[in-house]
């Protein structure tokens, strides 16, 4: 990416996350939409395109042609369709985005990540809906949740690199409590090692805390041209790089248990291009969809020594006070999971953070911050990275 | 899953058979119709052996739906002798501590779950260990 490459992050807008029992799939997504707009009294009509990322609006409520539906009750007719990759959703969709800006045939485009899903008030229907990730003739169907595959990473990594139970639940108490200062995270709850490792077993070693639940929410970002931006504001953060990597859909077709080479993939590629190292990330936001998966992701991102993850964890290497601070949002676990908000929310904790808008969470002298969204088990892995 | 679906699936499903590629000897679990390694379109059915020795696994407590009735089971990814890893149950565990890397497994024919909406009962593979 050229230097003039570079794409701003100008508004953003977030619901709070959680059971948004009153609101349908078009309010949540409205009352994120509009605050992006009214916070910089951006009119809906200069708005070119929609990007709405989302994983399972199908599965959860019977809903397609999303992008449509959308637009129509935000009274936007812009251009709006759905991207659709799992986990990794909105941030699919977010690199669209960008990629449509950098093309020079848009200046100002919106991207929304948006999910509604606990409707499926069967714990069955919402299982069904999550392992829609995975490969379901050759993982699901032969007994697979993805519980069970992260639980496979789990042990795998324990076995290899000596990672203990103990360090993985430190994932858990540390974000839940950064969730606990952010005042949108829907658990604001601390919670102890103990209580993770007495929670209901999943699938060994992993247990109901270790996962994220539930959850009902839209964010959004209004993303400008470098010039276009400066006359919304004269200190933009923009995003300098954002790459997307790929390894196969099902874990057992991959060569490692203990890395998301597709997530390796990107950060690399995103390093490389921008002439910088992992050491010049001052915090990053992760997909820690189950408390193992923060680990393995900050191995594969380079911000720690492959196999050192538990350990930093649990040297608080990686909380707000720590060498390199970790979702410190709270994270998937506790700001909590709506997939397809999830990959726009961290975007929005970077963008706080570096206008120094992140209240008991600000973290000192950030250089460049990064975001790490993924779709199923490590599948589909996008990698940002901002900064002023 | 529909009835094509299972009807289009169950060779692999059923009887391990694969696909290797006439060109690059490639080998594919399961039935694919193209070699992805040299791009060519002539593969053959392949039978694997059954043959296959154990990378990881777990316990499984939670279960998907249509494997309720199983739970605890033991799911995890085995190697097949020839080289291609899958995804499977593996059953007649007598002791959790034989489930170490590398014990040797033999794939068995089982009832994989209890069926679906449309009632079709899946029969599949599983892995048993051989010696304990
Ligand atoms: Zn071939």
């Amino acid at each position: 990416m050229g230097k003039n490459e570079k794409v701003a992050v100008i508004s953003t807008g977030m619901t709070e996350f959680g059971d948004l029992y009153e609101y349908e799939i078009t309010g949540i997504a409205n009352l994120a939409i509009y605050e992006a707009l009214n916070n910089l009294h951006i009119k809906k009509e200069e708005i070119e395109s929609l990007y709405v990322g989302n994983m399972g609006s199908h599965l959860f409520e019977g809903q397609e042609n999303l992008g449509n539906l959308i637009a129509t009750y935000a009274g936007l007719t812009c251009p709006a369709f759905k991207i659709q990759a799992a986990g990794a959703s909105g941030a699919v969709a977010l690199r669209n985005a960008v990629k449509g800006i950098q093309s020079g045939s848009k200046e100002l485009v919106m991207v929304l990540g948006v999910e509604k899903m606990t409707e499926a008030t069967k714990q069955h229907e919402a299982q069904l809906a999550l392992a829609s990730g995975l490969d379901t003739n050759w993982e699901t169907r032969m007994g697979a949740t993805l519980a069970s595959l992260f639980a496979i990473m789990a042990r795998a990594h324990m076995r290899e690199y000596g990672t203990t139970r103990e360090q993985i639940a430190n994932v858990v108490v540390k974000n839940h409590y950064n969730a606990s200062l952010n005042p949108k995270a829907q658990y604001k709850n601390r919670v102890r090692v103990e209580s993770v490792l007495r929670s209901k077993l999943l699938s060994d070693p992993l247990r109901l805390f270790d996962a994220c639940a539930l959850s009902d929410g839209a964010a959004s970002v209004v993303l400008a041209s470098e010039e276009v931006a400066y006359s919304y504001d004269s200190d933009p953060v923009f995003i300098y790089q954002i790459k997307q990597g790929f390894a196969p859909i099902a874990l057992h077709q991959r060569e490692s248990l203990t890395e998301f080479s597709g997530t390796k993939f990107a950060a690399e590629k995103a390093y490389r291009d921008m002439g910088i190292t992992a050491a010049d990330i001052s915090l990053a936001e992760v997909h820690d969809i189950f408390s193992i998966a923060e680990i393995i992701a900050i191995e594969s991102l380079g911000l720690v020594e492959k196999g050192k993850g538990g350990f930093a964890t649990e040297n608080g290497d990686t909380a707000l006070d720590g060498s390199i601070p970790i979702n410190t949002s709270g994270g998937l676990k506790g700001r909590g999971a709506p997939l397809g908000a999830t990959g726009v929310a961290q975007i929005i904790e970077l963008f706080d953070q570096i206008k120094g808008n992140a209240g008991d969470r600000q973290i000192k002298d950030i250089k460049y911050a990064l975001a790490h969204s993924m779709g199923g088990t490590g599948g589909t892995s996008v990698v940002s990275i901002l900064g002023r | 899953m529909g009835v094509a679906r299972s009807w289009r699936t169950q060779k692999s499903r059923y009887r391990l058979t694969g696909s290797k590629c006439t060109k690059c000897g490639a080998l594919y679990f399961p039935i694919n119709i193209v070699c992805i390694k040299c791009t060519s379109l002539d593969l053959e059915e392949f039978q694997f052996s059954g043959k296959a020795k154990l990378i990881e696994w777990t316990r499984v407590d939670e279960a998907a739906k249509g494997f309720e009735h199983l739970v605890p089971y033991y799911f995890g990814i085995v190697e097949l002798e020839e080289g291609v890893r899958i995804s499977t149950q593996i059953v007649d565990v007598v002791d959790e501590n034989i489930l170490q890397p590398g014990l040797q497994l033999q794939m068995t024919f089982r009832k994989l779950g209890e069926g679906t909406e449309e009632g079709i009962i899946n029969y599949g593979l599983k892995a048993e260990p051989v010696d304990w």
